[in-house]
């Protein structure tokens, strides 16, 4: 078989299993980036929960894993920018560089499963990540704070914001801890995996992996201090207050994530099947 | 080779894409308070000047971003350039033109300048854009131009010499540049990544910085540096510290690597 580009393609069997088990190999296989970056996130989000329980009003688990203000907290905007945009930044440009190499195109069998390795790279990635983040959290979170729901309580955070205790019974049946966490998964999982396929769109344009990250991390800034009132990238996938008095908003940003990741998996595709690997 | 090392930065587009990043942050708050959008209050009540709407006092959009991307600025200009020569092998091309300890102090110099320069470029262009919309009318602090109250910054010199503070802040967000760039380079003498090693400076000041505000608040490295904060003793000692600490591991760590 001889593709356009040139690369004359050994053409073995790959079914989608193997695929899977590839792409997952290949992934754990960065040790470093992962015992470096999971110290560091360790570190990071330790102080962003020390950070949290600095905050106003009443401190429970839930306030240091997601603050209702949005910024602070393990798992709101500051994670997002220092933890999770560089971490899946690092993860998705090393994964890229090692498995980019001839020696190994050579075995896959097109351009498609190229690209679907790191697919498959990418959401096992951002689900690992939600997984590690969300339990990190809630034992540090744990420790610090009690491992109880605070937010069900008429002392808690949430009704310490809405000052009205009619509202706040209409809005408990939302805050059972396993809605709560659920909702937390799924937001952030779709957030990282929307960052990851955004690393894979801009890596097809741009070779250096730190101007990837300063693209981002620019696109980052303008949503959270620019002039425009637009959540268009980060701050669907952080859930406020406002998101837990009407869950209904929480749907429309996790459909937003689903729809922008769709989008992109699909343009970077079309880009992969034209890639010319030898330059 | 200080020549060739010019030259060298020059001809990178990164270089110049990161001097356009800037440029741009530096330009839009000008653009935003040019005198025709600006109200004649803006001079009747609080004058506005270079010195009062100048970015880290009148802290805007693309000043919170500027800050957020202060250590990438710093870092991508040319923190990789030894990770660089030394996988590409340039390095022995190098090496046997100039001695190593030679070229090991001419690429942290040019390095540190670099990543200081880069960082300040906004800064300047900011203050010469705000010099083109305002009078440079001299700060009064019984006028109601509280910019730096007591406790913050070296508040006399800000009021009886602003220009002298201003290039005082610059100076300071040079070194703190300077400093972010040279802890990329001292990380690829352990790294080899070049890209890794880019984006280490971040990573590094992310972590300090939360760790700072988080646990030692008013010694905070943003505080200190790139707000318009208390200052104490914290100032000198990261200065200190950041340009010996990450000078000596580059050189001491840079020269016991084999490269011939």
């Amino acid at each position: 078989m001889v593709p356009s580009s040139g690369i004359i393609l050994l053409v073995i069997d790959m079914r989608p299993s193997r695929l899977f088990r590839i792409s997952v190999g290949a992934l754990f296989s960065l040790r470093n980036v992962w015992l470096g970056g999971g110290i560091y996130c360790a570190f990071i989000l330790t102080c962003l929960m020390a950070l949290d329980k600095q905050g106003p009003g009443p401190r429970g688990l839930f306030d240091l894993i997601a603050d209702l203000y949005g910024l602070h907290g393990s798992t709101n905007q500051l994670m997002f920018v220092s933890v999770g945009i560089p971490m899946i930044v690092i993860t998705m440009t090393q994964l890229m560089k090692f498995k980019d190499r001839g020696s190994f195109l050579t075995k896959m069998k097109s351009r498609f499963q190229i690209f679907h390795l790191y697919v498959i790279a990418a959401i096992v990635y951002s689900i690992v990540f939600t997984v590690l983040i969300l339990l990190f959290s809630w034992a540090v979170g744990g420790l610090i704070a009690g491992f109880g729901n605070t937010w069900l309580r008429a002392d808690g955070s949430v009704s310490w914001l809405i000052h009205n205790p009619q509202r706040f019974q209409s809005v408990l049946p939302h805050l059972a801890t396993y809605k709560v966490v659920a909702a937390l998964f799924v937001t952030k999982f779709l957030g990282f995996l929307m960052i990851a396929f955004l690393t894979l769109f801009l890596k097809c344009w741009i070779k250096n992996d730190g101007l990837i990250l300063i693209v981002l991390v620019i696109l980052a800034g303008i949503e959270m201090f620019g002039p425009f009132p637009i959540s268009f990238f980060i701050t669907p996938a952080v859930l406020v207050l406002e998101n837990w008095i009407n869950p209904i908003s929480i749907l429309f940003h996790c459909a937003y994530l689903f729809i922008v990741s769709l989008a992109l998996y699909g343009i970077t595709g079309m880009i992969y099947e034209r890639r010319d690997f030898l330059s | 080779m200080l020549r060739m090392e010019i030259q060298r930065v020059t001809r990178r587009p990164i270089f110049w894409f990161l001097i356009l990043v800037g440029a741009l942050l530096a330009i839009w708050p000008v653009v935003q308070v040019w005198p025709q959008i600006s109200s004649s209050e803006d001079y009747a009540f609080y004058p506005g000047s270079p010195y009062v709407m100048w970015m880290p006092y009148n802290i805007g959009d693309t000043y919170n971003i500027f800050i957020l991307i202060l250590p990438l600025l710093a870092s991508l200009a040319y923190a990789d350039a030894y990770a660089e020569d030394f996988n590409s092998g340039y390095i022995k091309n190098i090496v046997t033109k100039v001695s190593k300890k030679k070229y090991l102090m001419i690429r942290y110099a040019v390095n540190y300048c670099l990543g200081g320069t880069v960082v300040v470029f906004p800064l300047v262009l900011n203050f010469l854009g705000q010099m083109t919309s305002f009078p440079l009318i001299e700060n009064n602090y019984y006028f109601g131009m509280i910019l730096v109250p007591n406790g913050n910054f070296l508040p006399d010199l800000n009021y009886q010499h602003p220009v002298l503070y201003i290039l005082l802040r610059l100076f300071l967000f040079f070194l703190l540049g300077g400093i972010l760039a040279s802890i990329g380079l001292a990380f690829s003498t352990v790294l080899k990544n070049r890209y890794i090693v880019l984006v280490v400076p971040f990573l590094a000041f992310m972590g300090f910085d939360l760790f700072t505000y988080t646990f030692l608040g008013q010694y905070s490295i943003s505080g200190l540096f790139l707000e318009n904060g208390p200052a104490n003793w914290g100032i000198p000692t990261y200065l200190i510290v950041g340009t010996i600490g990450t000078f000596l591991w580059y050189y001491i760590v840079g020269d016991r690597h084999e490269t011939i």
